[in-house]
């Protein structure tokens, strides 16, 4: 046998499958690149800013710096559920390389991680996903963290 | 403790001391931060039992329920991305005073909801 043979488990060596977090956000499945994933915490206590646009649930405290928490069913244009209490915060990095800052979003649930196939994105239009991606039986909307910080787009409202 | 202190009003003196320090404000639950040096006058309004505090920067009379503090150093961060994108009103900074959020106003374009409303 060739040693270049491709195992009968792998994909081809052009398919660069990326660790994606799962998290619940009201009724959808969102899908983060564990690379920008800093922690999941407990929810954080938010302090809401008046006069936000709906994704922005206000400004907490995390490891002594001010974040801002953006509500993630809102930011993917998701229904919130019935009674969105959003039990944790996970901790991430948005924006490009050259400018990042660390945000909160507020979800129901980190649910795992799974390996996503940045090809098999398919684009949806609504929120700030770069589209949607299949995993096993389930789709899943995953988040554009490097648009989320690009303030030039507006907040939708 | 002395009457100002009790009223809720830092003594001119410590505004005085702000001079490149921070005040730390109160309203409605939320922190807000503003340029000691950016601070024109302090006055309350109504009885002093009920009464919220009115300070004056260039870009109007802020209303406020109290005065936390006064303080030389603040670590302020630049206003994020996220916070710019998704809030419409000016803010220079955030930082965080004992364990709580804060955002650090403009006083020159102060947010509409610290807007004094009243005379």
């Amino acid at each position: 046998m060739s040693s270049k043979a491709a195992h009968p488990n792998t994909e081809s060596a052009a398919v660069v499958r990326r660790p994606h977090l799962l998290a619940q956000a009201g009724e959808v499945v969102c899908a983060l690149p564990l690379s920008a994933v800093r922690q999941v915490v407990k929810a954080l206590p938010v302090h809401r800013l008046p006069g936000a646009a709906e994704q922005l649930s206000g400004l907490a405290e995390f490891a002594g710096e001010p974040l801002p928490v953006l509500d993630l069913a809102r930011l993917v244009g998701a229904a919130p559920g019935a009674n969105p209490v959003y039990p944790v915060t996970v901790i991430c990095w948005a924006g490009g390389e050259d400018a990042h800052e660390l945000v909160g979003l507020a979800a129901d649930a980190a649910l795992e991680v799974v390996a996503l196939d940045p090809a098999s994105v398919v684009s949806v239009e609504g929120g700030l996903t770069a589209g949607e991606a299949r995993v096993g039986e389930r789709v899943v909307r995953v988040l554009d963290l490097v648009a989320l910080a690009d303030e030039s787009a507006g907040g939708g409202r | 403790m002395s009457a100002a202190a009790r009223s809720g009003v830092p003594p001119a003196a410590a505004l005085a001391a702000a001079a490149g320090g921070w005040v730390v404000m109160e309203q409605d639950g939320r922190l807000w931060g503003v340029s000691g040096t950016a601070i024109e006058g302090l006055r309350r309004r109504g009885p002093e039992a009920e009464s919220e505090l009115r300070l004056t920067v260039s870009g109007g009379e802020l209303a406020a329920d109290r005065v936390l503090a006064v303080v030389p150093d603040l670590r302020v961060v630049p206003a994020p991305a996220t916070l710019r994108r998704f809030w419409s009103e000016a803010a220079t900074g955030l930082a965080v005073y004992l364990g709580r959020p804060l955002l650090v106003i403009d006083a020159a374009h102060p947010p509409r909801v610290l807007l004094a409303e009243d005379e």
